[in-house]
């Protein structure tokens, strides 16, 4: 017994203090049905300020598809509709969007993303058709507050997104991406984002002269992560060139794949233990 | 403002809902925004009655603040909590339900942020990925749905049904 102790008459506030340090498994399936007044603190936007989609599991299998699928009984569940109803709820508040990895989220998913999140800080996007990737640059241009980009690939797109986070995003700090970095990539990352102060290239083709490209073009970064990289290693020169960088992270990297991988090829088993 | 040297000598007097008095240090008492206003306001004479904080929550209170108040330094030089404060306060928060329950309403009480984050956080663990069933048996909260309420509720989302 818990005395006089009423956990349902709990102020609000408090409530949703704790409801909004919880992820959106919980905020669906478990405290919204614990009773009414924790239903009513469930709906607060603030709770729904930070969506992470990777962190469950959307195949029809799943524990999570299936409790959700039991508690509300939709006709199908599907990603697409989780995710407007959780944008929904924040009602424009979501501050970081992390779609999920394995299964795909579409170019529309990502247009209804980009126009009703306007506040977005952080985003991390999904691997999207490859036909889809020229829309990218416009979608991203319109998160205005946007401060960490980071994408499960490299899109086709990229030198035009480094271009539009340029113009629109001023408080742009971080990128993490991979794929093979080539030197229309570096000057793209060198030319639009110079003041950039996180970068993570892990996993990546990436070559000496491009390194030191983007050591020497961002002066202000403080955290340069490229462990097991293809095409570098980190040598005299380069750990001297990147001496003034307080992190800089390349475990792993070698100049050469010696398993005789398509380095260009990711494997997206691999990218799910990142 | 004092140094903190001497708000540490100066005392101060608070006492709680069953009546319970506490000395405590000046610094200690200033971890509660509530408190600190007083105390700038100079409304502060004799002891500071807390009529929703009964003694041992109060003593807990204090523990807190006491511990808070007398870390040369909470944050490293990244803003980070130290190491050292960050384990302190995993023991101290790791409390019966009951008592958490106190912890957080008196901390939201005397505005003690750093409490209320710990103690909201602490529930938030608590309630990760529990069933409904579970969550209510853990915290002895009843279903007041009535089978009717419960199926609005399933039915507010539109999108699901598309």
């Amino acid at each position: 017994m818990a005395g006089g102790r009423r956990w349902e008459a709990m102020e609000l506030d408090c409530l949703v203090n704790i409801f909004q340090r919880l992820g959106i498994e919980d905020l669906t399936l478990g405290v919204p049905f614990v009773c009414k007044s924790w239903y009513r603190a469930s709906l607060d936007p603030i709770c729904w300020k930070v969506l992470d989609f990777q962190a469950l599991d959307f195949m029809p299998w799943s524990n999570f598809s299936k409790r959700f699928m039991r508690r509300y009984s939709p006709q199908h569940f599907s990603f697409s509709g989780f995710m407007k109803f959780a944008i929904n709820r924040s009602h424009g508040g979501v501050v970081e969007l992390r779609f999920p990895l394995l299964i795909g989220a579409s170019l529309k998913d990502l247009v209804h993303a980009s126009n009703l999140c306007p506040r977005l800080k952080i985003a991390v996007l999904p691997r999207i058709m490859l036909e889809d990737e020229e829309h990218i640059p416009e979608l991203v241009g319109k998160w205005k507050d946007l401060e960490r980009l980071e994408m499960e690939s490299k899109p086709s797109s990229f030198s035009e997104i480094a271009t539009q986070i340029n113009l629109n995003c001023k408080s742009f700090t971080g990128l993490r991406m991979f794929g093979s970095i080539k030197k229309e990539d570096v000057l793209a990352i060198t030319k639009s984002l110079p003041k950039i102060k996180y970068l993570c290239l892990s996993r990546s083709y990436l070559c000496k002269k491009e390194l030191l490209a983007i050591v020497d073009g961002c002066r202000e970064l403080e955290k340069l992560i490229v462990n097991d990289c293809i095409g570098f290693e980190a040598d005299e020169e380069v750990l001297k060139r990147a001496s003034a960088i307080t992190t800089f992270e390349h475990e792993g990297s070698k100049l050469y794949d010696d398993l005789g991988y398509d380095t260009d090829e990711c494997d997206i088993h691999h990218v799910r233990v990142i | 403002m004092m140094s903190l040297a001497a708000q540490k000598e100066k005392k101060i007097v608070l006492r709680s809902s069953d009546g319970e008095e506490f000395e405590v240090e000046v610094a200690t008492a200033r971890q509660s925004k509530m408190i600190s206003n007083m105390i700038n306001d100079g409304c502060v004479e004799g002891s500071i009655p807390l009529f929703n904080v009964d003694a041992r929550t109060l003593a807990k209170v204090i523990e807190y603040c006491r511990r808070h108040a007398g870390a040369t330094r909470i944050l490293d030089e990244y803003d980070n909590p130290n190491e050292e404060i960050k384990s302190w306060d995993a023991t101290y928060i790791d409390v019966h339900q009951t008592i958490l329950y106190d912890i957080l309403q008196a901390a939201d009480y005397l505005e003690i942020k750093d409490l209320l984050d710990l103690a909201c956080e602490q529930v938030a663990n608590i309630i990760r990925g529990k069933h409904v069933e579970e969550i209510r048996n853990t915290f002895n909260i009843k279903n007041d749905f009535t089978v009717e309420e419960e199926k609005e509720i399933r039915k507010q989302h539109p999108w699901l049904f598309e």
